[in-house]
C-alpha cells in the first residue's frame, strides 16, 4: 500500500461508517417523524423523535416506550422536553434484553444478524491491515507491475477502484447492521446485507493479495 | 444458575426511594427529579427490576383529559425483601469497616 492509499483507507474507515450511519438513522428518524406528523400533527419534534423511536422497541418493550411518551408529556418547557426525548433514545434503540446477551442474541436472529454486521469491520479491520502488512513485507502487489499490461497506469487505476470499492463493501456492513438492528425483525435483510458485505470485502482482499 | 451482583449505586438508590414510600406508586418523572437521574439511565433500572420482579407496574387509570395516562412503579414483596437484603448487607460493611484494625479512629 502506497501512503496515499493509506491515508485515504485510513480516513474512510474513520469517517465513512460514521457518516453513512448518522445519514441512515437520520433517515429513518426522519421518515418516522412524518409518518407520526401525519398522525399527530400538533405534537412537537421531541415527542415525534420520541414516538418514531419507541415504535421500533420490541414488543415485550412496547409497554416501556409508551411509559416514557406519556412521561414526555410532564416536561413543558422546549429544552426539558428535548433532554428528556434525547436521553430515551438510546434506550428506546436499545433496551435492555430480558435474558442474558448472549440467548437475547441467539433467540433474536435479527439482532443476532445485526450485531454481527455491526461488529465485523472493527473486528475484521485489523485481520485485513495485519493481512496487508504480511503482503507488503512478502511482496507488495505486482499485479499492476506486470508487464503484460499495456497501460500500467490504468492498470493501477482499475486496482485502486477494486480497492476503494471492496472497502466501500467492507464499510457497509456498520451501517447496514445498525439499521438491522434499528428496524427489528421486518429488516433483517439489511443485516444479513452487511454481514455479506464485510465478509465479501474480507475475503475478496485477500484474495486480490493472493493473486497478486 | 442466578448470578448474585450487588446492585450499582443507581439502583440501590432507586431501591431505596422507591421502598421509602413503600406501597405507594411513583412515576418516572418523580424518580428522575428526585435522585437526579437521567430518563437514560433510570428506565433501564426500572426495566431490569421489572424483569426480577422486584417492581410492580401499573398504568394510571385517571388520566386528565388531554394527557395519556403514566406508568406507575412500586416495590413488590420481593422487591422489598431485597431493599431490607441491601440495607443489611449495607450496615454489616459499614460495621467492618469500623472493626478495621487503624479505622478505631474514624466515625
Amino acid at each position: 500500500m502506497n501512503n496515499a492509499w493509506t491515508t485515504v483507507t485510513i480516513l474512510a474507515y474513520c469517517f465513512t461508517p460514521s457518516a453513512i450511519t448518522l445519514a441512515v438513522l437520520i433517515s429513518i428518524g426522519w421518515r418516522g417523524i412524518k409518518a407520526g406528523r401525519e398522525v399527530r400533527p400538533d405534537m412537537d419534534l421531541p415527542g415525534l423523535l420520541l414516538a418514531s423511536v419507541t415504535r421500533g422497541m420490541p414488543q415485550e418493550r412496547s409497554e416501556w416506550g409508551t411509559a416514557m411518551r406519556a412521561e414526555l408529556a410532564q416536561f413543558q418547557t422546549w429544552s426539558s422536553r428535548w433532554r428528556f426525548a434525547m436521553s430515551c433514545l438510546p434506550v428506546a434503540m436499545f433496551p435492555p434484553p430480558r435474558e442474558g446477551m448472549l440467548q437475547y442474541l441467539l433467540a433474536r436472529q435479527s439482532s443476532a444478524c445485526g450485531a454481527l454486521a455491526v461488529m465485523l469491520p472493527p473486528l475484521g479491520w485489523p485481520f485485513v491491515l495485519f493481512a496487508a502488512a504480511v503482503f507488503e513485507i512478502i511482496g507488495g502487489s505486482p499485479y499492476t507491475q506486470d508487464s503484460r499490461w499495456s497501460n500500467p497506469a490504468a492498470a493501477m487505476a482499475i486496482w485502486d477502484m477494486v480497492k476503494l470499492l471492496t472497502m466501500g463493501c467492507f464499510l457497509a456492513g456498520l451501517p447496514l447492521g445498525l439499521a438491522g438492528l434499528w428496524r427489528g425483525e421486518s429488516r433483517r435483510w439489511l443485516s444479513i446485507m452487511g454481514i455479506l458485505s464485510t465478509g465479501f470485502s474480507i475475503v475478496w482482499f485477500l484474495l486480490l493479495e493472493v493473486i497478486s | 444458575m442466578q448470578r448474585r451482583r450487588p446492585p450499582s449505586p443507581q439502583t440501590a438508590a432507586v431501591l431505596l426511594a422507591l421502598s421509602e414510600t413503600s406501597g405507594a406508586w411513583r412515576y418516572g418523572y418523580d424518580l428522575c427529579q428526585e435522585l437526579d437521574l437521567k430518563p437514560g439511565t433510570l428506565y433501564p433500572i426500572l426495566i431490569r427490576l421489572a424483569d426480577r420482579g422486584l417492581l410492580e407496574t401499573a398504568w394510571e387509570t385517571e388520566a386528565p383529559a388531554g394527557r395519556p395516562p403514566r406508568h406507575m412503579y412500586r416495590l413488590t414483596a420481593q422487591g422489598r425483601k431485597s431493599v431490607a437484603e441491601l440495607a443489611a448487607s449495607t450496615r454489616v460493611k459499614a460495621r467492618r469497616i469500623r472493626l478495621e484494625p487503624g479505622m478505631e479512629g474514624a466515625s
